[in-house]
């Protein structure tokens, strides 16, 4: 029924349901096809706005914020925003490399701001695979040890990934890896451009093979890959909706905040919408053709692929927003 | 059972409206469910009021049901709250 019902509900009536905040773009590790744009200047919000960021959208009646970033916990008032958020009663979800998360952050993590999850990255199921990712020795150990602690203290972590040439040979591993620390396990993509327009990131694109391949195990493992970062907030109750009639949720399930207060219709459509330095969130999102705009975007998209099977970089998966950044339209036609 | 007042929601239960009904969050299984007009209201109540009969008072004043109606209601709620162990 929240399939059904509630997101078809929030996009016809124009509702704000989720949104994602980049805290920052700095990072303590250095994956070589991060898209982040490292150089991007402004300047960034403060605590005082992320409060009023919260209360308006509290008002608003938004349910799932998610922190991301760069590392988000990097972002020097993280734990002052998570409570703050966290006292509004918002279903918190945090993006990290979970590089940190380990000791005192952990615990403070549990106890201050109790998310509903805590998702990281992994890039392969070998320390050799995923460390070339990410460019830091010891990370993949790193990361595995940090998930039995949070585990231990009632954390709720869980896994993405997006398959690439460096890890095709390890999908199934991966889904192996991940089932025996009990941790659900997301793969998503494809690999897109850098946020500057940098296209080197696509020299790491899996064969197309790779992503047959992975449709297969996703049924095995039950978990079909998503568009890049469009995925159910958390598991859902009910069923599909057969009457759906957008193809993702731009512009109405999570729009998205740069830590310069830009706000966007989703991750890849970066059409800008207003800046909360300027203008309040309910101002941008009652004014902005942005989101109308965006969500058209996802009607008109629905509606020429529904019945094809799209691709998009080799991946059997289409994102509007990709494809608008050039990044391979549908060719399954 | 219900002689006990006070009332507190468990902390990993979330909910917001969507109107006319709400979406709540039970964050450890987790999972995304839909409740209803009135269970929307009623969650809303005890999160704010924070008593059984605060509740029930509320109630009274917006519906014009008789008081035992609106007891049996409350109390069904609640039990099906605490069977779902949603409340701390
Ligand atoms: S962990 Fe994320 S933000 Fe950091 S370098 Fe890797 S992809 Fe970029
Ligand atoms: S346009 Fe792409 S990134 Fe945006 S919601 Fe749709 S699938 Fe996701």
């Amino acid at each position: 029924m929240y399939h059904s019902v509630i997101r078809r509900r929030i996009r016809e009536q124009g509702l704000l349901h989720g949104i994602m905040l980049e805290l920052t773009y700095a990072c303590n590790l250095d994956c070589f096809f991060c898209y982040n744009d490292r150089e991007a200047q402004g300047e960034p919000l403060n605590p005082e706005q992320y409060r009023q960021l919260f209360d308006d959208l509290a008002a608003m009646n938004v349910m799932f914020v998610t922190f991301t970033g760069g590392e988000p916990l990097l972002y020097p008032h993280f734990f002052e925003l998570g409570r703050a958020a966290r006292e509004r009663g918002f279903a918190i979800r945090i993006k990290t490399n979970g590089h940190a998360v380990r000791g005192a952050t952990a615990q403070r993590l549990k106890e201050e701001i109790n998310p509903l999850l805590v998702e990281m990255s992994l890039h392969g199921a070998t320390s050799q695979t995923h460390d070339r990712q990410t460019r830091v020795a010891g990370s993949f150990n790193r990361l595995l040890r940090n998930i039995r602690e949070m585990q231990d203290l009632g954390l709720r972590p869980g896994l993405v990934s997006t398959p690439t040439a460096w890890n095709e040979q390890e999908l199934e591993a991966m889904y192996e890896l991940a089932r025996s620390i009990g941790v659900p396990l997301r793969f998503q993509g494809p690999v897109g451009p850098r946020d500057n327009g940098d296209q080197s990131p696509l020299e790491i694109q899996p064969s197309p093979a790779s992503w047959e391949r992975l449709l297969e195990l996703g049924e095995r493992y039950r978990q079909a890959p998503h568009a890049t970062a469009f995925g159910p907030p958390v598991e859902e109750t009910g069923q599909e909706d057969k009457g759906e009639t957008a193809w993702c949720g731009a512009g109405s399930e999570e729009i998205l905040v740069d830590p310069f207060g830009n706000v966007f219709p989703c991750l890849h459509l970066r059409w800008s919408a207003g800046n909360l330095h300027d203008l309040g969130i309910r101002e941008i999102w009652e004014r902005s053709k942005a989101f109308p705009a965006a969500r058209e975007l996802s009607e008109e998209t629905a509606g020429q692929m529904r019945e094809k099977k799209p691709r998009q970089l080799g991946a059997p998966l289409y994102c509007p927003g990709l494809a608008l950044k050039g990044c391979g339209g549908c060719n399954s036609c | 059972m219900h002689k006990q007042d006070t009332l507190r929601l468990h902390p990993d239960i979330l909910f917001r409206a969507v109107p006319p009904e709400g979406v709540l969050v039970d964050q450890r299984i987790p999972s995304v469910m839909v409740i209803n007009e009135s269970g929307l209201r009623m969650m809303e109540l005890i999160r704010d009021k924070g008593s059984r009969q605060a509740v029930i008072d509320a109630l009274m004043e917006e519906y014009d049901a008789p008081a035992e109606v609106i007891r049996a209601d409350v109390d069904a709620f609640l039990d099906d709250l605490r069977n779902r162990d949603m409340l701390s």
